[in-house]
């Protein structure tokens, strides 16, 4: 269904975007919530919201969303609105309630996020479901060191979580994304977002740690002598990734590599 | 406290981001270890350090520190002066050392930690 079909069964007003109007819209998604927008956003959705902030219009950039109907007569502040040109992505704005307007477009066969031929996520199971990005770490590369470390802020403070877990996940993410540019060859950043939590993965191929438990200590390094005149290896890297989360899982193999599982919560749940 | 008043104040070089100075201070904080000032800077602070590589600029951004002060008239790398300007990051500059710059900016300022 083309966005245009879209405008004219809501009665929408176009509030920017009018030439992808063409746009090739298949499912749909409806929530005021956005870390639950996150949570079961995909690609290429419409999403189908009343909270018409600027957030709304971010959280549909960062999913990947093509469309964005705001319903209730509602209509995006100045920010949002500019972010929508800048990111393309059009947005109507229709008077119907959220209900309605879902009712007209699955009825004319949108199809929902769980209920598409092929969609690996089956119903029910919307606790599980996440937002998941990844990043590539290259080890060694110092000159781009901490560039995964800034997304992820960037995108955490853009979905509205809590400045205070956002700093707390920052230092978390930029200590194990050195870790390793430090000692590993290569390595992978996954960052999954749910409703409750924030769960970062990083796994590398590299040397492994010996002993985790003394790595673990607060003050012992491995660092080179270069490395420490740069300022790092001053062995916190481990124990502040600790301190800032909730939970941490680390298994390591010598001469295979390292992965590290760190959880945040959402809610503010300790103090740093 | 804002920036700019300390640049006045000190005659700090401005090497980045001129029009990122109207910003509050909210304390100071003088470290060259990276791990260091993630983990016990605070928002707002002004991050006085001898390290001129540009990985400063992310240990800055992602703590929201208000701006670095180099020490020792250190210059820095180019590469850290262009993260340093794509990130409004402000990079300042003083002929001072740490202790001395430290011990000024929080009996002269009564900027504290």
């Amino acid at each position: 269904m083309k966005l245009r079909d879209i405008r004219q069964m809501l009665e929408a007003e176009i509030i920017s975007g009018e030439e992808l109007l063409d746009v090739e819209i298949e499912r749909a998604g409806a929530s005021d919530l956005m870390s639950d927008v996150l949570a079961f956003g995909k690609p290429g959705l419409l999403l189908i919201t009343g909270l018409s902030n600027a957030q709304s219009v971010r959280t549909a950039s960062i999913i990947g969303a093509k469309a964005i109907v705001y319903v209730r007569g509602k209509k995006p502040d100045k920010e949002g609105a500019e972010l929508a040109v800048q990111k393309k992505i059009p947005i109507l704005s229709t008077k119907f309630l959220m209900y309605r307007t879902c009712g007209l477009l699955f009825s004319s066969g949108l199809h929902g996020i769980t209920d598409l031929p092929g969609s690996e996520r089956a119903i029910g199971r919307s606790e599980e479901s996440a937002f998941v990005q990844e990043f590539g770490i290259v080890g060694g590369d110092f000159s781009r060191a901490g560039t995964v470390s800034l997304k992820i802020m960037e995108m955490l403070k853009e979905v509205g979580i809590d400045p205070a877990v956002v700093s707390r996940a920052s230092i978390a993410a930029y200590e194990a994304e050195m870790n390793v540019v430090m000692y590993a060859r290569k390595g992978t950043f996954t960052l999954s977002l749910t409703p409750a939590a924030i769960q970062m993965i990083v796994a590398d191929e590299g040397a492994g740690i010996p002993d985790v438990e003394l790595a673990m200590q607060e003050g012992y390094s491995t660092a080179t002598e270069e490395m420490r005149e740069m300022g790092f290896g001053a062995g916190m890297g481990l124990p502040n990734i600790k301190r800032n989360s909730d939970r941490l899982e680390i298994h390591s193999e010598v001469g295979k590599g390292t992965r590290l599982a760190i959880s945040i919560d959402l809610k503010q749940s300790k103090s740093v | 406290m804002k920036v700019k008043e300390i640049v006045d104040k000190f005659d700090f070089k401005v090497l980045t981001a001129p029009d990122r100075l109207d910003v509050e201070v909210s304390g100071g904080y003088a470290s060259d270890l990276l791990s260091d000032v993630m983990a016990n800077s605070r928002p707002g602070n002004i991050w006085i350090t001898l390290q001129t590589h540009q990985n400063i600029i992310a240990v800055a951004k992602l703590r929201s520190l208000a701006a670095i002060v180099l020490v020792n008239n250190r210059t820095p790398d180019a590469e850290t002066l262009k993260s340093a300007e794509a990130e409004h990051v402000p990079l300042l500059s003083t002929g001072d050392p740490a202790f001395k710059i430290s011990g000024k900016l929080y009996v002269r300022l009564g900027l504290k930690d």
